[in-house]
């Protein structure tokens, strides 16, 4: 492995400079690139000229992506075994296999925390009888948003538990996708699973 | 430089970790390669195993001497877009995505 220290030189391309100039390996603090979240104190190449990030060397790549996955916090919790089946099911429906359960549930999260899906009444489905049951498997969802969602969830539905919110948001897609069929909302999961599958 | 010598260069920097990843004053988490979510030894799998029909070149806006490299390949169900250049020991890595 090439090991590259801080005060090192070398030649980049600097895509401010739009050529290749000399580069500085220094410690910085780098955004990423979607403008969500920063790598703190990793070795780069700066531009000599311009100041800007030209390089990362393959070294750096363990912290950022410690950095990312720590701002990828997983959202987890055990549920019944038939909320399970639920999603299963209606990721079938949508997508012909399970393959899209995580992009089903997160697609849920982020509609009802902005609101494109009403998060009314989810509270009421965890008084009905699919809400109950031995909680005997987990459910772990990642995401570069989906935590934050989640937590702006919980507010809006006044649900602070992390289980219980799960469940609701399981039993909504239970009622959306697999007993009322709501026509909007399954279309735009095919578009999804279109894209992305 | 063809494909094979292209392929057989860039896979021995990743041997030898001459690995270096194009950035644009952020860090680029559309590069997997550059976020550590592809490990070296999965970069060299999916490098490893394209052929010469899924290989391109064309020369680097910046300079164009400088080659920069482009497979496009079916890797366990994913369709895989690398580019790089060398410079030289290093590989330079632009894109690593799927």
């Amino acid at each position: 492995m090439k090991i590259v220290k801080v005060g090192d030189t070398q030649q980049a391309a600097c895509h401010q400079c739009k050529r290749f100039e000399n580069v500085t390996y220094k410690l910085r603090d780098v955004p990423f690139s979607d403008g969500k979240g920063v790598v703190k104190n990793v070795l780069v190449g700066v531009c000599d000229c311009c100041d800007s990030v030209a390089v990362l060397p393959h070294q750096s790549t363990p912290v950022v992506r410690k950095q990312l996955q720590t701002q990828r916090r997983a959202l987890e919790s055990r549920v019944p075994a038939h909320m399970v089946d639920i999603l299963n099911l209606a990721s079938v429906e949508i997508s012909g296999g399970t393959e899209f359960v995580p992009g089903l549930i997160k697609f849920y999260i982020h509609s009802l925390s902005t609101n494109d899906i009403s998060p009314r009444g989810i509270s009421k489905y965890l008084g009905s009888e699919l809400a109950r049951g031995k909680s005997q498997k987990r459910i772990s969802i990642k995401g570069r948003l989906v935590a934050k969602e989640f937590d702006h969830l919980k507010k809006v539905t006044k649900i602070n538990s992390t289980t219980d919110l799960i469940k609701g948001v399981v039993l909504k897609i239970n009622d959306d996708v697999l007993v009322n069929k709501k026509l909007k909302t399954i279309k735009a999961l095919k578009n999804i699973v279109a894209a992305t599958i | 430089m063809g494909f094979k010598e292209a392929k057989a260069m860039v896979l021995d920097c990743l041997v030898s970790g001459h690995v270096l990843h194009e950035e644009r004053g952020s860090v680029d988490i559309t590069n997997l390669f550059a976020t550590g979510l592809v490990t070296v030894k999965e970069a060299a799998q999916i490098i490893g195993r394209s052929a010469g029909s899924d290989y391109c070149c064309s020369p680097h806006h910046f300079d164009r001497d400088i080659d920069v490299h482009v497979i496009r390949t079916m890797h366990s169900g994913r369709r895989w877009y690398i580019k790089w250049y060398f410079l030289g020991p290093d590989s330079v890595f632009i894109s690593f995505h799927h």
